[in-house]
């Protein structure tokens, strides 16, 4: 049986290798805009090339806003621990994330805290080069 | 919930401390294995996180790329917003190489055949063939033959297309490059492997690169080689912006 040591092992290896992007993170993200938003959980889509989930956000006025944020691919995902149950619709998340450069409401998952608390990383491919 | 997310926080303490990594065991050392014909025996499932350079060839800076004017011309003009493989086109070779997602090698007198877990693809070596299919031009993975040095499996690919681009970070290549691999298994989970562009018109000696490979683990309720179609939910390219190469750096 996997002990709990070696599960926070693979769940490390997948947070310390820089992960793979089909494309530049810097095509599409910037990594000098980090930002941190809190929702609800109105879609996910457990599908390569990148998982993604969807957040319904509210600001200070009460407008909703639907979020996109794109996770790593299912690959790293699943070896860190993820699995397509690990978030679910109605789910209130935290995330970490960067905004896309073509200013959508759309980032890119840096980590993401559950509604337990549980912090867990998102399979950014922030860490890859850049192309810039 | 049917995952314990518990080891997560555990986890991220852990990335923070260098030393932990060293606790990660060496392969073990001992004997190379060998098929019945003597050969070293390539096959089993490997990492090949070590090859990959941080999606950049370049991993010593650009002036350590042995560019002709061409070359440089060629890495200058690129636009990482147009990368091949985010929409999804097939990575060619040798960008394949790149992956970290782990491959199953196969072996036997005749071929020695790559599954790869990116985009699900396979490379077939031919062993017995010392001449290249002259009609074979302009493809992604082009056309390989293999031959043993020694205890060293030599690779040659040519017939290679220059859509594909050699890294993530944009370096370029032309038609006519060839790609010299060359596997040595040194022991029972240790594999080197070194890989020489040769494209004349672009880089004025051959650019080579090497790492080890080491077994892959699967991981529990998991084979070791996973489902990746690439074009299952691309919605990236809608989202890609004009980002070109810094001529300073």
């Amino acid at each position: 049986m996997m002990t709990r040591l070696t599960l926070a092992l693979s769940a490390l290896l997948a947070v310390s290798t820089p992960l793979l992007a089909h494309h530049s993170f810097a095509a599409e993200y910037d990594r000098n805009k980090p930002f941190t938003v809190r929702g609800t959980v109105t879609k996910v889509e457990w599908m390569n090339p990148h998982a993604y989930f969807y957040l319904d956000v509210k600001d200070e006025s009460g407008k909703v806003t639907n979020w996109a944020f794109e996770l790593g691919n299912l690959s790293t995902l699943m070896r860190g621990g993820w699995r397509k149950t690990t978030m679910k619709i109605g789910d209130v998340v935290t995330v970490d994330a960067f905004r896309a450069k073509d200013g959508s409401h759309l980032g890119n998952g840096r980590s993401v805290v559950m509604a337990d608390g549980t912090k867990i990383f998102a399979g950014s491919s922030a860490g890859e080069y850049a192309g810039n | 919930m049917s995952l314990n997310l518990g080891f997560f926080p555990l986890a991220m303490a852990l990335a923070s401390l260098p030393a932990f990594s060293q606790a990660v065991p060496s392969p073990k050392t001992g004997p190379v294995p060998r098929t019945a014909d003597g050969k070293p025996d390539l096959t089993g499932y490997w990492s090949m996180s070590s090859l990959r350079y941080n999606g950049n060839l370049a991993n010593e800076g650009e002036a350590k790329v042995p560019y002709t004017d061409a070359g440089k011309k060629a890495f200058l003009a690129h636009d990482a917003k147009d990368d091949p493989t985010g929409f999804c086109q097939p990575p060619g070779f040798p960008r394949m190489l790149h992956s970290p997602f782990p491959m199953k090698v196969m072996q036997d007198k005749d071929n020695v055949t790559f599954l790869y877990e990116y985009m699900r693809i396979w490379r077939l070596i031919d062993l017995n063939r010392k001449e290249h299919y002259p009609d074979v031009s302009d493809t992604f993975f082009g056309d390989s033959t293999g031959r043993w040095e020694g205890d060293t499996l030599v690779i040659e690919t040519v017939g290679l297309n220059d859509r594909s681009w050699l890294d993530t970070a944009g370096h370029q290549h032309t038609a006519d490059m060839k790609v010299i691999e060359r596997v040595t298994r040194t022991g029972p989970e240790s594999m080197d492997y070194e890989v020489s562009i040769i494209d004349p018109e672009y880089y004025a000696k051959p650019w080579t690169h090497k790492g080890t490979l080491k077994p892959q683990r699967a991981t529990k309720g998991l084979p070791e080689l996973l489902e990746y179609f690439c074009n299952d939910n691309n919605i990236d390219t809608g989202h890609l912006v004009s980002t070109k190469p810094d001529p300073a750096k």
